[in-house]
């Protein structure tokens, strides 16, 4: 049916929703896929999660630079 | 501004740019390359930092242009038509007819979709999994969530058209998903 849209579709939508970028017949065809697949529907779920996490994960993370590395940086900017 | 003494500096804000380089590049050495140039044009310019900003902002600021020009290099490089080259990672994912397929459908997570998970160790399953999607996916993807820029600007900065955005960061989404699930929350 043409008018009916497919899981691959239907997860491009739900990003494409997020910025306001879904016509409304794409918003009437993503509100319906998403009323009778539950997969989609955990996917929009998950992607939540994941850009709100994505969203902190500077604050959440600990890499550093040796202390060699920073003094070899510092070298390198006086010279 | 006073002069300040190079390793001071590094010494306080080094670890802080080269963590936020470190997330939208995902290679150590280039992280640690857009640092050092972050440095070095910062010293360069130092008389005409006007304290108008904060040093830390100022620095940010020059850091941020720098991912920017490494981007751009990275799409220049780029010699792959962007929607072709990831059509066997999308048929992993979706059938043909654009179903899930068996392999790769999304399982339930069990968690509280408002919560925030507090394992740090989530955060670094995260950034591995971040880390392992294409660059240019994972450009796309840093720039739209961690950077907050609207697709438009995306697509402007990097020079690629609407729908190729949309092709990327649909399989950035869609991999980062299954490797999170994979690797955590299975």
């Amino acid at each position: 049916m043409g008018w009916m849209i497919t899981c691959k579709q239907a997860t491009d939508y739900i990003s494409r929703k997020e910025e306001g970028k879904l016509s409304l017949l794409k918003r009437v065809q993503l509100w319906q896929h998403l009323a009778i697949c539950n997969i989609c529907k955990l996917f929009m779920k998950q992607n939540t999660v994941i850009t709100k996490h994505v969203h902190i994960l500077d604050k959440e993370t600990n890499a550093s630079l040796t202390a060699e590395e920073k003094k070899a940086m510092a070298q390198k900017i006086v010279e | 501004m006073q002069v300040p003494n190079a390793e001071n500096w590094i010494n306080e804000y080094g670890d802080m740019l080269y963590r936020f380089a470190l997330q939208r590049v995902s290679n150590t050495d280039a992280a640690k390359d857009l640092v050092q140039e972050t440095f070095l044009a910062a010293w360069r310019n130092k008389e005409s930092f006007k304290g108008e900003a904060s040093e830390k902002n100022w620095l940010f600021a020059i850091l941020k242009n720098k991912i920017i020009d490494h981007y751009r290099k990275a799409v220049n490089r780029l010699t792959d038509n962007i929607s072709e080259s990831g059509e066997n990672e999308d048929a992993f994912y979706f059938d043909e007819e654009g179903h899930w397929t068996s392999e790769a459908f999304p399982r339930d997570w069990a968690i509280e979709p408002s919560g925030k998970i507090e394992a740090k160790e989530f955060y670094s399953v995260l950034e591995k999994c971040k880390g392992k999607l294409k660059e240019i996916q994972n450009m796309v993807f840093s720039m739209k969530y961690m950077d907050e820029m609207e697709s438009e600007e995306i697509c402007k900065t990097l020079n690629i058209t609407a729908s190729n955005y949309w092709v990327l960061l649909h399989r950035a989404k869609v991999q980062l998903r299954a490797c999170l699930e994979k690797n955590w929350f299975a």
